[in-house]
């Protein structure tokens, strides 16, 4: 089914639209939900709770592109899930890995200013990205938005893992240089 | 700044760049319904019944050049492929046979005729990528791009012409894949072949494509399925020159394919040069089935 027509399954507050989307996008959202919490059982508590998000949020929303929408949700409720988990224990997510490479942009000191200043530094970080050609922009958010492993990566873009490692590194380097410049002190 | 902060910031950031990041293979994944699955199996046996009969099996059916049967669902096959590719189905992979493809002489591919669109009627809107996105619902760029093509700096190219109410009369979006760019962003033409290598892909939701004409007259020209979608391939001999300045006979010939279908209300057109049918088939399957598929020679 055409996403304009799933959303007109919520806006008309069908409950098929949960089904429809499960259906269309259901894969695509578990496999954002795994690569950050790691277990499949918490991954499809994830992408459930993500439906209903998502039945809760459209309408008022219409989304202009219903799989990012999803996704988005997906990974907000999944990061949550992580980090309520991390508390207790760590271990088989690939975003571990991702935070510690977006470790070397960051100080890792808590600035009550800055939060304060989110959408600002979310405008930052999408004109950083405009910045990117193409396919790195699409490199990077593969592993920091997507989470997905460097092998994924290599095999997607058919490039060697080491050259994504590389290609990754200096754009975080990238990302580091353009806050800072911007008196952000990441 | 945390790096949990950072991550979270990184979620934030326009939805278009995440659909954009190439992660729609699992939405794709809806385009080949599980009846392709059914009709896979059932087009496996056949193959194997043929097989076993020993029947020679004509590599492609050049339609207009030699004799052919009656085109089938191009797709014949999905193997196991147990890799755990997060965003990609991890079941099956989906093998598509040469011998199911027809492919129609063309006499011609002209140049759509470029309409003049009087300025106190119309309107023209350049579009960027998120625009296009936005309009097509998706990412065009295909799942498949053979190795040594790159995208063109000019992707995806889209000047569209609406009236006065909006509506839009011209909406087509142009994607080059070639395998070298001159500056101002053009295809190079190869060393030894005075002609580009790689493909461009026109897209329309209104139809405003060039028409292809082919050889045979039009009820006769033949389609291919695959997944579920009718696809017309064409074939031409292109001359390149430098020309003999006796003979005005040209340096020799190269191929060029071209491939026309709709999917999802979108009309495409794929025009290949300097590349293999295969490839070809490859790169048109992948934008049906949003992945990568196997073809079989």
């Amino acid at each position: 089914m055409e996403d304009q027509e799933i959303i007109r399954l919520y806006q008309q507050r069908d409950p098929n639209a949960i089904q429809e989307t499960a259906s269309k996008y259901g894969a695509y959202c578990k496999a954002i939900a795994k690569n950050i919490v790691g277990n499949e059982e918490d991954a499809e508590e994830c992408v459930n709770d993500a439906y209903w998000r998502a039945w809760n949020s459209i309408p008022p929303n219409r989304p202009r592109v219903l799989s990012a929408y999803l996704g988005k949700i997906t990974r907000n409720l999944s990061f949550d899930r992580f980090r309520s988990k991390c508390a207790h224990k760590r271990g088989g997510a690939e975003v571990e890995l991702a935070l510690e490479e977006l470790e070397e942009c960051v100080s890792g000191i808590e600035d009550v200013e800055q939060t304060l200043d989110k959408q600002e530094l979310i405008g930052v970080i999408d004109a950083f990205l405009d910045t990117l050609p193409r396919e790195k922009c699409r490199l990077f958010l593969c592993r920091y938005w997507y989470a997905l492993p460097v092998s994924e990566i290599a095999l997607r873009f058919g490039m060697t893992e080491t050259n994504v490692s590389v290609t990754l590194h200096r754009i975080r380097g990238k990302l580091k240089q353009y806050l800072m410049e911007r008196g952000y002190q990441p | 700044m945390k790096k949990e902060y950072l991550f979270e910031l990184i979620g934030q950031v326009d939805e278009r760049k995440i659909a954009m990041a190439g992660m729609e293979m699992p939405v794709k994944n809806s385009t080949c319904p599980a009846w392709v699955w059914w009709a896979s199996a059932a087009a496996c046996l056949a193959v194997v019944a043929i097989a076993a009969g020993s029947v020679l099996w004509k590599p492609i059916h050049w339609q207009g050049f030699a004799s052919w049967d009656q085109p089938s669902e191009g797709i014949i096959d999905h193997q196991t492929d147990r890799t755990n590719h997060a965003f990609q189905p991890a079941t099956d992979e989906i093998h598509i046979s040469m011998g199911n493809i027809s492919i129609n002489e063309v006499e011609e591919l002209p140049d759509a005729a470029r309409i003049w669109y009087d300025p106190a009627l119309y309107d023209s809107v350049v579009w960027d990528e998120g625009d296009v996105m936005t309009y097509y619902g998706k990412d065009l760029t295909p799942g498949y791009i053979p190795h040594g093509l790159t995208a063109s700096p000019q992707n995806p190219a889209a000047t569209v012409v609406t009236d006065k109410n909006g509506a839009y009369v011209l909406d087509t979006v142009w994607l080059g894949f070639y395998h070298d760019y001159y500056e101002d962003g053009s295809p190079k033409h190869t060393e030894q072949v005075a002609a580009k290598k790689g493909f461009h892909i026109m897209v329309s939701k209104v139809g405003q494509l060039s028409d292809c004409i082919y050889i045979l007259p039009e009820q006769e020209v033949k389609t291919s399925g695959i997944g579920g979608t009718e696809v017309t391939f064409g074939y031409r001999s292109m001359p390149y020159g430098p020309y003999d300045p006796d003979t005005h006979q040209p340096s020799g010939y190269y191929d060029m394919y071209v491939a026309e279908f709709a999917c999802d209300g979108i009309e495409y057109q794929i025009v290949a040069e300097q590349m293999q049918a295969e490839e070809v088939v490859k790169v048109v399957a992948s934008m049906i089935c949003g992945e990568e598929v196997v073809v079989d020679g």
